[in-house]
């Protein structure tokens, strides 16, 4: 059976930087992956290359066996990858359902019936009491849960969640957690691109590590927090010390 | 306003510009509801790139120019009725958007709207200079013989302001429905953010061809009808920069990414420069423009999201907050 997506040798340099050097990693159906490194690591340039943002100057994107290398966002959202933003970047001058519908009617050219799924969406990430809200109005965890939202109305086959939880007290983290193991159980494989380890850890079936845009380590969590490259180039001795 | 109100006074207000040319035989006046009709419509096309998708274009009267052209060259030399000529500078209208907008998508902001000042100076220029063609600068008369339906002549302007109403009826039920569907929709999250959109499988450059070549055809079929009601058509009145400005102008001061701002904003623009004209005109040179440019600009000053804003307190919420959005001021 094909991987969900199989990246092989993925280039990718902004002038003399070299963001990506031959970054190669496998995800399988159902599987949540995270993805951790240093800042400036390349973990959103590997992302916003996979979904189409940026060019690969080499390498190759598979999904489920099929090459999808260098497509435009647009036909990576039709071939079933979805992603979240850094920064949550919904429509702000739209409201909730209107963001939401605008992802559904990727399947369908009735608006009643992409609303009618935007609906299902908005319900399931809990967002229903905002449905008519602007989405400029919506605090941060609100506005993380509608980029969520848009990209499961996509009926996605991968997501990608680039730091997600990011900027959300302990509490709205858990929420968030379970939100995305929610997802996950309706079959979706994620890509989790995430600084808090504790959040990493209880979530991700198995995580990749990048530093200096090539790949530092691969395995079991926990495996990999505590492999010396590891903490030498992100973690530190402070998270060593933390865990004894 | 209440609904009640709103059923009562939407079809009296039908009735009473279907009955003006019943009552007002003087042919200035109907030429002036002729021109707000026309500019009306004409916003309402350009509104589609220019509000909906936030395309600033000021290159629209080369659509204006193709149709007003193509439909009167195809009477001068065959012959042909303006409906055929219609339909076919219709049809080039939507090969010229095509053929600027491939190139000109790829820019933003205002790269995009300086690429189609060029279009529109290339159209003006190129009608100039095929004079065996074009008759260049003399410009192309139209030869009245006789009250002639098949050929848009009327010795009246009555079949006329019929023939602008029918054109901006038609347009606007097309472009509100356009508003509701999957592309108005898809615009709307253009507009937003093109990355985004982009991430949600929204063809951004699509999207935009698609309102880019409907507000074409639009802007072309006012040339045709504009074209026969003036009987004369030269490349510096319908091809010209200040033409494309204006029709941008309709728009930003009505409202801009409305259903009604393009309605309201040819109203008060048409009628602002005919009162300005009809009392400064004489008095000194340029007295008008100058009276014309100041209102423009207190009216901008004063209502910055166009003046559909001032019945805001009339409409619900939600329609009232769409003005606001267009315009950014919502965030």
């Amino acid at each position: 059976m094909e991987p969900m997506l199989k990246v092989t040798d993925l280039k990718k340099s902004f002038g003399g930087v070299h963001a990506l050097k031959d970054v190669s990693l496998q995800l399988e159906g159902g599987e949540i992956l995270g993805l951790i490194g240093p800042n400036g690591s390349g973990k959103s340039t590997l992302v916003n290359t996979i979904a189409g943002l940026y060019r690969p100057d080499g390498g190759t994107v598979l999904l489920e066996g099929a090459d999808v290398t260098a497509q435009a966002p647009a036909a990576m959202a039709r071939h079933g990858i979805a992603r979240t933003f850094q920064s949550s970047r919904p429509f702000l001058n739209l409201s909730v359902l209107e963001n939401v519908t605008v992802a559904a009617l990727l399947h369908t050219r009735h608006t009643a019936e992409a609303e009618a799924v935007a609906v299902e969406c908005i319900a399931m990430t809990g967002l229903k009491s905002s449905m008519h809200l602007k989405s400029s109005s919506l605090p941060v965890e609100k506005r993380k849960r509608l980029d969520l939202c848009r990209a499961l109305a996509l009926k996605p086959k991968l997501i990608m969640l680039d730091e997600c939880l990011a900027g959300l007290n302990p509490h709205e983290m858990e929420d968030g957690l379970e939100l995305v193991r929610t997802i996950n159980r309706s079959g979706i494989s994620v890509i989790f691109i995430e600084h808090v380890m504790k959040a990493v850890v209880a979530l991700c079936h198995r995580v990749v590590v990048l530093n200096q845009g090539e790949l530092l380590a691969e395995g079991a969590p926990e495996v990999v927090m505590a492999d010396e490259k590891v903490i030498t180039a992100y973690l530190g001795e402070g998270y060593k010390r933390a865990c004894n | 306003m209440r609904p009640k109100t709103q059923r009562f006074i939407v079809p009296a207000a039908i009735l009473v510009v279907l009955a003006i040319p019943l009552f007002v035989t003087v042919p200035y006046y109907l030429h002036i509801m002729f021109m707000v009709f026309l500019f009306a419509t004409m916003g309402l096309g350009w509104n589609l790139i220019g509000g909906y998708g936030a395309q600033l274009s000021l290159g629209h009267s080369v659509f204006f120019a193709i149709g007003a052209y193509t439909a009167v060259l195809f009477v001068v030399y065959k012959r042909l009725t303006p409906f055929v000529g219609g339909v076919a500078g219709m049809a080039l209208a939507v090969v010229a958007a095509v053929i600027i907008g491939l190139p000109c998508f790829r820019l933003r902001g205002p790269y995009f709207a300086l690429a189609t000042i060029a279009s529109g100076e290339i159209t003006r220029t190129l009608l100039l200079h095929s004079k065996d063609f074009t008759a260049g600068a003399n410009g192309v008369p139209l030869a009245f013989h006789g009250n002639d339906p098949l050929f848009l002549q009327f010795s009246s302007k009555a079949p006329y302001y019929y023939l602008a109403l029918f054109l901006l009826a038609a347009v606007f039920m097309i472009v509100r429905t356009m508003e509701r569907a999957k592309v108005g929709r898809y615009l709307a999250a253009v507009r937003e953010d093109q990355d985004a959109a982009e991430s949600l499988g929204v063809k951004t450059a699509w999207v935009k061809m698609i309102a880019f070549v409907l507000s074409a055809a639009i802007v072309a079929a006012c040339g045709v009808i504009y074209a026969f009601t003036v009987g004369y058509i030269d490349p510096d009145s319908v091809a010209s920069v200040n033409l494309s400005i204006e029709i941008a102008v309709v728009v930003i001061v009505g409202g801009i990414g409305t259903l009604w701002g393009p309605v309201l904003g040819a109203v008060v623009i048409v009628l602002l420069t005919e009162l300005t004209n009809m009392f400064l005109g004489g008095v000194r040179a340029g007295a008008n423009l100058v009276l014309y440019g100041t209102l423009l600009i207190v009216v901008i000053l004063l209502k910055p999201n166009g003046l559909i804003s001032f019945f805001d307190k009339f409409r619900p919420k939600q329609e009232a907050e769409k003005t606001q959005v267009a315009h950014g001021t919502h965030a």
